[in-house]
């Protein structure tokens, strides 16, 4: 699980948090947390 | 390293130098603790902690996933006269259902008066209907108010409570005093352990949990006032070069991690990687905590070559948390015993092999028994064995346990006669410890261990196999990884790849292991005892003969 999220990390440049990848079950909720945190990230400040 | 003392003393030497801790967090965040600094913020901790009521001798549970919280809040419960007791934090457990039901396990059987957690994970903990159990977290006792000077408790004290790793639904909670830990700090440290120098840097990524992390590198560290950095496991297994460049950067010198954390880097660095790293100053480069395979060290020393990685910095170690960490150091590279496979398996006795046979298995030393420790091998009788002969691993000195926390049965199942039993097996060669195998029924793989009796459990009321007819057993092979198996009677009605799927969830849900095989047989395949158990043992040796449905 946690090389899947270091290799997440690094394909869409995004920090996933520490406790977030606990609830992560289905590969549904891997692309939802991911879309998650790309939209985050490109926000403007 | 000064003569016996606590770990606050430890502490209070090394603050009087310029040293220090660097902890690396999971998202690469770095923070520089100075050992004065780190006292200082100790003794605050600990403030707070008196000021909550908690006495000298009560027991505080800790689950930090930040290092350089957990290591405040580990010194801060030491310095007032308390006992932590580790446990492992929820990225790491697995899941959250796993993460709850482990930690409410040790929280009740450690009776713990206290938890210390950080603001993320404590609601995440199941403490409901826990009596007198406080949820603390860090960030409300940094403040403290600070006390003066560390509470004093004597050398025999309780120092920490480890309960052993596993899957597992019951742990047991391994007693180690002050005296225990300086007697192991002392012994790893010296001529015939890893021979510490006042210019060593330690790096570590393994968690502070485990007695590996917390014992072997990080108070280590410490009773030897030396540099070391402290990175998350969670940033070293989402990016394993994270590790070797943390050692490159900061010219480590020291760095223990179980065989797997060397596979990982053969399989995921990339060439490029290698390249841009220097691990020239890479001096001890320990392996240990579970099943050491000479290939992947071979591999690992051929391709990080390049890097300046040389393979007589290998360190094969053998130890133990009731032993509070190392039991033996295999120092100058690895050293292969190749030894007549037949003669081991089938007289246990490791001869060694005639030139080109291809019957052989190949050991690795773990050296020999450290300064002021006993080490022999006996057979199933209690008697002492010679050399090369296989048996049960069992040691003697100041470094064993005091017994498991008020259980007075295992412990003197492990104690006896004054000598540990490890519960692993192994053979003595020119006073050299090979290890050859482990308590029949554990398996261990990426350094954690597993109990049969748990992941059975996990998957016994599956719908359509038959009440207690489920056997899980480990393979221990020589030259591949060790296989899981789940042997599961199951009604002919039920479709069996329902239920394989079904068992191989489950135990990955419940312990976060993956089963190689699941093997579905008709009721009474499995042997069992007059009284109705099932043998293990057997229905492992008759799977691995092919009989197990004849």
């Amino acid at each position: 699980m946690l090389e899947l999220v270091g290799e997440l990390e690094d394909h869409f440049k995004i920090a996933v948090p520490l406790n977030d990848m606990t609830h992560i079950r289905t590969v549904a909720q891997v692309v939802a947390e991911v879309r998650s945190l790309v939209t985050a990230e490109e926000r403007p400040a | 390293m000064n003569g016996p003392g606590t770990i606050t003393d430890a502490l209070i030497a090394a603050a009087s130098s310029d040293r220090g801790i660097r902890a690396i967090e999971h998202d690469g965040r770095s923070l520089l603790l100075s050992y004065n600094t780190l006292l200082s913020e100790s003794l605050r901790v600990a403030g707070a902690l008196h000021a909550r009521g908690l006495v000298p001798g009560d027991r505080v549970a800790l689950v930090v996933p930040e290092v350089g919280e957990f290591i405040r809040a580990f010194f801060g419960i030491t310095a007032a006269g308390l006992v932590p007791v580790p446990l492992c934090p929820p990225a790491q457990a697995g899941d959250l259902p796993t993460f709850a039901r482990q930690s409410r396990h040790i929280l009740v059987a450690s009776r713990a008066s206290a938890v210390v957690t950080s603001e993320d994970v404590a609601p995440l903990l199941d403490v409901s209907g826990i009596d007198g159990l406080a949820v603390l977290t860090i960030e409300s006792l940094r403040g403290g108010p600070a006390i003066a000077v560390p509470t004093r408790v004597p050398l025999n004290a309780p120092a920490l409570l480890q309960f052993t790793s596993g899957s597992t639904a019951a742990p047991k909670g391994v007693v180690l005093t002050h005296a225990n830990l300086h007697a192991n700090a002392t012994a790893i440290a010296g001529p015939r352990g890893l021979d510490a120098r006042p210019t060593d840097i330690g790096v570590s990524w393994l968690p502070l949990y485990h007695d590996m992390g917390l014992i072997g590198m990080l108070l280590s560290a410490v009773y030897t006032c030396v540099d070391t950095i402290v990175m998350s496991p969670v940033l070293f297994l989402k990016r394993p070069t994270a590790w070797l460049e943390a050692i490159s950067t900061y010219r480590g010198t020291v760095s223990f991690a179980p065989n797997f954390a060397y596979e990982l880097c053969l399989r995921r660095v990339k060439p490029s990687q290698i390249d841009a790293l220097d691990l020239s100053s890479w001096r001890l480069a320990g392996c240990g905590a579970e099943p050491i395979r000479p290939d992947t060290l071979r591999a690992f020393a051929e391709r990080f070559a390049r890097a300046g990685f040389r393979a007589s910095s290998f360190v094969a170690s053998y130890g133990l948390a009731e032993h509070s960490l190392a039991v033996a150091f295999g120092r100058d590279g690895i050293h292969e015993d190749a030894v007549d496979a037949q003669q081991l398996v089938h007289h246990s006795i490791a001869v060694p092999s005639a030139n080109g046979s291809t019957r052989v298995v190949r050991l690795v030393g773990c050296g020999h028994a450290l300064p002021g420790h006993e080490l022999k091998i006996v057979d199933d009788e209690g008697r002492t064995l010679p050399e090369r002969h296989l048996g049960s691993i069992l040691a003697r000195g100041p470094s064993v346990m005091q017994g498991y926390f008020e259980d007075p049965v295992a412990t003197a199942v492990a104690l006896r006669d004054g000598w540990l039993h490890t519960g692993d097996l192994g053979y003595l060669a020119d006073g050299q410890l090979f290890v050859c195998g482990r308590t029949k029924d554990l398996i261990i793989r990426q350094g954690r261990k597993y109990h049969p009796p748990d992941l059975e459990s996990a998957i016994a009321d599956l719908p359509g196999v038959r009440s207690s007819g489920v056997v899980v057993f480990g393979i221990s092979r020589i030259d591949e990884p060790d296989e899981v198996v789940a042997v599961l009677e199951a009604r002919a009605s039920i479709a069996s790849d329902g239920v394989v799927e079904q068992a191989r969830r489950r135990v990955r849900e419940t312990a976060g292991l993956e089963l190689d095989r699941v093997v579905v047989t008709p009721p009474g395949t499995i042997p069992r005892t007059t009284s109705g158990k099932v043998r293990r043992a057997e229905t492992r040796d008759r799977y691995l003969a092919g009989t197990l449905e004849k």
